[in-house]
């Protein structure tokens, strides 16, 4: 990871799309539609 | 990531959806997905695209991961928290429940802090899977 900060409160998070695990095309905007949406990053299998 | 399945509903109950996103193949992060029964999707960033454009590539560690992190996204994704985690420390998903809550009676950011992180005492349980794959699966190689 470089110096850059990451995303801070008040900013836009830049929407994605993404497969999920079953597939299913996802694209953020759609998760978070009409709600609130916790994302988590996490460091994955181990 | 567990502990904020076991929220799901309470999370539920106050408009909050949940995701996850690792940089696994589909079969390993649906192979997580089982077997902690979660009940909302893990991403796939294979490519590594999306924690690159996050800001959180770890490219130190298994052929680069992700850093851990947890957002919360109010509406036109606009971030309410943003909380970077590490390898020994998180946010509680109970933390985040309570800002949640607190948020939506304030309607802006200033009712409670946003949650900060706590260190990690791996449940028993957690031991012993992490054992298991170590066994089963062997740890994961970096990628060339």
């Amino acid at each position: 990871m470089d110096d850059a900060p990451i995303i801070r409160p008040g900013e836009i998070a830049p929407d994605f799309v993404l497969p999920d695990s079953t597939g299913i095309t996802r694209r953020l905007s759609d998760l978070a539609a009409g709600y609130k949406l916790i994302l988590i990053f996490y460091r994955g299998y181990w | 990531m567990a502990e904020f399945a076991e929220h799901y509903d309470a999370f539920r109950a106050v408009a909050v959806r949940q995701a996850a996103l690792a940089v696994d193949p589909p079969d390993r992060s649906e192979a997580v997905r089982l077997r902690y029964g979660l009940q909302f999707p893990i991403l796939c960033d294979t490519e590594r695209r999306v924690v690159r454009e996050w800001n959180l590539f770890n490219p130190e560690e298994r052929g680069g991961i992700a850093v851990p992190a947890i957002f919360l996204l109010g509406p036109g994704l606009r971030v309410l928290s943003a909380i970077q985690g590490t390898v020994v420390s998180r946010v509680r998903a109970s933390d985040m429940l309570l800002f949640v809550r607190d948020h939506q009676v304030a309607s802006d950011c200033t009712a409670r802090q946003p949650p900060n992180n706590r260190i990690i005492f791996p449940r028993l349980g957690e031991w012993a899977v992490a054992l298991s794959d170590v066994l089963n699966h062997h740890i994961r190689r970096p990628r060339k």
